[in-house]
């Protein structure tokens, strides 16, 4: 954590809002505690620090770090903020007209969570007394990952603020989810007109400091959208440039031979986009690498973000499927073809029915039931499932919840996921990754098609280069070199 | 922070009481025994900030738990200590003219922010506290919210030893705090244990029982006497307030009852609560009525900025003091009803504030009557009304006399009056004619009580009418009386009555005396009024009109008030 003094008694300090700028490593959660630390003290016996994420993940690896310290969490509430809209709200359910008790129900119904923020947040603004008693029991609000907050969520954080909270804000442009929703504005638009301090990147690398400035420096190349020099990189960042094509870089001799370099490793993950490349490294034995699996349902967020992003688009859609399908196992490329062409083969095989309803319906609701249609199909279609998770959870999926419910059940669905322990050595996919970090990070094949220009790419490129501690190897191939890095 | 509206329900002796009290002062009168108490009580219970005990048999209707109580305050004004302490329990509109609590999506912000609470004695003795939601399941409303609404209850019927000394929720408590005294007060303990003299022979008897107990198998090594706070106290509850001299401490509790009424006044003022609601059952104790005056000042000036106090007295020297809203009458005719002091009581309240604390006030025309009355309760009952609640009112004019009356009858007073048989015939004394609670005497035989006495009397006892004095001991001016009497008969010259009778008949001597004595005030005060009376019971006959009227208010009059004093 690089914060200057002054900086840091600018967070401390009475300034009602101020945004801190925190890529990823920089030791944001480290300063969210000691900020959180170094206030409760000065609260009165019943106010409290209200710590906000979006997820009941982030809560939790909060609440960790606050118990890791060996500090009493008193003093200090942790809630997602739509628990922290539903505190607020309950009890004027019956007058807003909403439920009493207010809870979410099941199915979640279409814009649920939407409406609830909406009110919420309304609440906030018209009745300031409530507003502010809320403020006078949380004189210190952080908001975490708030580069996620919707409009709705932010305009509670800034209510809060009017009326005496004094918000610490902590986000990063290029750590933004996938955005299918079109009530999340995004970090650069959140912060406009506020106060900003930029926390530099040190707190992961404070062992490797090389490493933490030229990650830093990466980082503000992929957010202007300037390749990345490879050239002048320095000794603990490899770049090896290598001949070949993507189809097969899990089976390329010069990637192999970097990768069984590496056996001696400790702390490795090597890092590829999508989840069968993860598997296909994973099975050379040489290697000693496990899979990656996760628990997080960032599969699940990305077809239903691609599917969102292209609903009436039938051709598009069957190919979110057909790499969703990989990503839970293996599928037979037969099947594969035939879904992604749209084209129902032979009735006795179990594409038909998939086929059927994806031509029926380009749509959320076309994907759940295609993929459960899937499913049934499973032996028919060549489908082996290794890893259910995913699947169950987008099965599972009512067909009637609009895209912001989904994010909450996905949510959902992670933190009833149990926590499953990161292999020290492993391959994974770079969403899987997100929060973990490793002594040694390899980025196998930083070609065009995995990594193009386009800002979601960008942001993916720098979440892998961010969960190096020490080192980092990024293997390029001769054609097709991405265009985030230049030789 | 201020109640807006109170509801008691099956509270000790209240079956039901709704009222919305003043934002500032609020003081209960009422006769003995209507519940005063009771609601102070019950205001110091729903804020109490003490942790809930067990209620009490007697906390309820008819002690029958089986009917559990409840009072429910609207309160407003809030500390945000108190809305922090309760986030997220709704904050209300309050719609003070509809009566009603609003906070539906179309409200704006400028409505009055309440918090609804209440304390409900359970059908199992448990008090429960809770915060309301209305549509939603109450929250229980914790001691420290509680204590966040800033109440002051200064009773010094009631453990004035518990107020000034540091026990739970207690004024000393919340002006000094808590914690800071208590390892101090537990140190203070163990030095004292320390320096603990035994002496010999309680030693040996320690010495043999720690024999005893070791032989019937205790796991002791010794037995010793040490200073321990009884069980469930601590250390810190045995600090108390005491003045101290070079003669030694005294403690402040031990003192007389105004000085301990000062004492805690003072000890909650001290307290830093921004707006308490002070709840003070008869701030007069054992106070000059000076100091009476500077208490309520003191508690005025506390409350001024969003607080609120309910008081009760028994003091003119207050009432006397109250500005409009300030004072309520809290009424029991099978319900309970509570109702501001306004009009013509309020301004009785000033002029003649014990009228409002009187059983039963006779409302006079003026001083002469107010005079003759009192003379006369002795003189024909043989007591002195004072002594049985009955107050005599000067209302200083007929007109006056009406109204008040009128204005007290129709706010269910019992009201007694004597007023003049003036010629007109008014629309409110037609009206307090039909109040059952009023009744209006009115001595026959002329239009002052003057006139009728002179019409009355015997004429050879007419010039002794003259020379009664208007003080005591003090010989009247004939000449001037005389004067006075031949002028109203168009003489210039004075003449002796008889001549005068001779000249003029004796109706027009007497209508000419009864004018001379209202219009040149021969009686004008309550003195004059004795000596009048005097004058009466010796000249006038028992069978006369004047003296039968005078005869029925005073039985009317002993009779409103016996049946409760004899109770």
């Amino acid at each position: 954590m690089t914060l200057s003094d002054e900086e840091f008694g600018r967070i401390l300090g009475d300034s009602p809002v101020i945004a801190v700028d925190a890529p990823a490593g920089a030791g944001k959660t480290h300063l969210a505690c000691t900020v959180a630390f170094a206030s409760v003290p000065k609260l009165k016996p019943y106010q409290e620090v209200l710590f906000l994420s979006h997820t009941n993940a982030a809560r939790d690896v909060f609440r960790r770090r606050v118990s890791g310290e060996g500090r009493a969490s008193s003093g200090i509430a942790l809630k997602t903020l739509d628990t922290f809209c539903i505190d607020v709200l309950s009890p004027y359910a019956d007058l807003w007209g909403l439920p009493t008790p207010l809870r979410p129900p099941t199915p979640i119904p279409r814009d649920w969570f939407l409406d609830v923020r909406r009110k919420a947040a309304t609440l906030f603004e018209r009745r300031l007394e409530i507003a502010r008693a809320a403020a006078h029991r949380y004189p210190l609000v952080l908001a975490d990952e708030h580069q996620d907050a919707s409009i709705h969520h932010n305009s509670i954080i800034q209510s809060l603020a009017r009326v005496g909270s004094r918000v610490r804000m902590f986000g990063d442009a290029l750590q933004a989810i996938l955005t299918f929703d079109p009530t999340i504005p995004g970090w650069d638009h959140l912060t406009e007109g506020i106060a900003t301090i930029e926390l530099s990147g040190a707190w992961r690398w404070r062992d490797a400091p090389e490493l933490g400035e030229w990650i830093s420096a990466a980082r503000a190349l992929l957010k202007a959208g300037v390749a990345i020099p490879l050239s002048n990189a320095p000794v603990c960042v490899d770049v090896m440039s290598v001949l070949g094509t993507r189809q097969s870089w899990t089976q390329n001799a010069d990637v192999l031979k970097v990768l069984r370099r590496l056996r001696g490793e400790e702390s490795l993950i090597v890092l590829s986009r999508r989840n069968d490349e993860a598997k296909a490294i994973a099975r050379h034995p040489e290697l000693d690498l496990a899979v990656n699996e996760g628990s997080d349902q960032s599969a699940v967020e990305q077809v239903v973000a691609e599917v969102v992003s292209a609903i009436g688009d039938h051709r598009t859609i069957a190919g979110s499927l057909v790499d969703f399908m990989i990503g839970c196992g293996s599928l037979d490329p037969q099947s594969a073809q035939l879904i992604k062409a749209l084209d129902r083969g032979n009735a006795e095989h179990g594409t038909a029915e998939v086929i059927d309803i994806l031509r029926a319906r380009a749509d959320l609701p076309g994907l759940v039931l295609a993929v459960r249609a899937a499913r049934r199909h499973a032996s028919q279609l060549g489908w082996t499932i290794s890893h259910p998770m995913s699947l169950n959870t987008l099965a599972a999926l009512p067909l009637s919840v609009g895209v912001d419910e989904v994010r909450e059940l996905i949510f959902q669905a992670q933190r009833a996921a149990a926590e499953t322990a990161v292999p020290s050595r492993c391959a994974s996919t770079i969403h899987k990754a997100k929060g973990r970090e490793f002594d040694h990070v390899v980025v196998p094949w930083l070609d065009a098609s995995t990594f193009g220009p386009d800002i979601k790419d960008r942001q993916l490129l720098y979440v892998a280069l961010s969960r190096a501690r020490r080192r980092l190897t990024l293997v390029v191939p001769a054609q097709n070199r991405s265009p985030l890095v230049s030789v | 922070m201020q109640i807006r509206l109170l509801e008691i329900e099956n509270f000790r002796g209240i079956k039901a009481l709704t009222w919305l009290p003043s934002a500032g002062i609020n003081f209960v009168l009422g006769a003995g025994d209507t519940g005063k108490s009771t609601l102070l009580d019950a205001i110091a219970l729903v804020l109490s900030p003490q942790p809930s005990q067990a209620a009490l048999e007697a906390d309820y209707r008819n002690m029958d738990p089986s009917q559990p109580f409840r009072v429910k305050a609207v309160v407003g004004h809030l500390s945000d200590d108190f809305t922090a302490r309760v986030f997220p329990a709704p904050l209300w509109g309050w719609d003070a003219a509809a009566r009603v609590l609003r906070s539906g999506p179309d409200e704006q912000h400028q409505i009055d922010p309440v918090a609804v609470i209440e304390v409900e004695g359970t059908a199992d003795l448990e008090l429960i506290h809770r915060i309301l939601q209305p549509g939603n399941e109450p929250r229980i409303l914790s001691v420290q919210a509680r204590s966040a609404a800033g109440l002051w209850n200064v009773n010094t019927n009631r453990s004035p030893d518990t107020q000034l000394r540091m026990s739970r929720g207690s004024l000393l408590e919340a002006a000094l705090g808590r914690d800071q005294m208590r390892a101090p007060a537990a140190a203070a303990v163990q030095g004292a244990a320390g320096s603990l003299q035994v002496p010999e022979e309680t030693t040996n008897v320690l010495k043999r029982l720690s024999d005893q107990m070791k032989d019937a198998g205790l796991d002791i090594q010794e037995l010793a006497l040490s200073l321990i706070p009884s069980v469930g106290q601590s250390p810190v509850q045995l600090l108390a307030l005491v003045a101290k001299s070079a003669d030694g401490s005294i403690p402040l509790a031990s003192y007389g009852r105004g000085s301990r009424q000062i004492a805690m006044v003072t000890l909650a003022a001290g307290e830093v609560h921004e707006a308490p609601i002070a709840v003070i059952d008869e701030i007069e104790a054992g106070l000059e009525p000076y100091r009476q005056r500077a208490l309520v000042a003191l508690v005025r000036n506390l409350v001024r900025d969003g607080g609120q106090a309910f008081m009760t007295t028994h003091s003119p020297a207050v009432l006397a003091r109250l500005s409009k809203g300030e004072a309520w009458r809290l009424r029991r005719q099978g319900d309970h009803s509570i109702q501001p002091i306004r009009g013509h009581v309020e301004r009785l309240m000033h002029r003649d504030p014990e009228a409002l604390l009187s059983r039963l006030p006779i409302v006079c025309e003026g001083a002469t009557e107010v005079g003759v009355l009192e003379y006369m309760f002795q003189a024909l009952a043989g007591v002195d009304p004072a002594t049985f609640g009955i107050h005599l009112v000067d209302a200083g004019g007929h007109r006056q006399a009406l109204d008040f009356m009128k204005a007290f009858a129709e706010d269910g007073y019992q009201v007694g009056g004597l007023v003049d048989d003036e010629s007109f015939s008014s629309g409110t004394r037609v009206a307090i004619t039909a109040l059952p609670s009023a009744r209006l005497f009115i001595p026959p035989g002329g239009r002052c009580i003057e006139c009728a006495v002179a019409n009355a009397l015997p004429t050879a006892s007419l010039e002794s009418l003259l020379e009664v004095p208007a003080a005591s001991g003090v010989k009247p001016n004939m000449v001037d009386r005389l004067q006075a009497v031949s002028a109203r008969l168009g003489q210039q010259t004075r003449l002796p009555i008889a001549e005068m009778v001779k000249s003029y008949g004796e109706k027009k001597v007497r209508e000419a005396i009864g004018e001379a004595a209202t219009g040149s005030d021969w009686f004008k005060s309550v003195e004059a009024g004795h000596e009048l009376a005097a004058f009466m019971h010796a000249n006038l006959r028992g069978d006369n009109e004047v003296m039968i009227t005078i005869q029925k208010l005073t039985a009317w009059s002993l009779e409103q008030v016996r049946p409760q004093h004899d109770a």
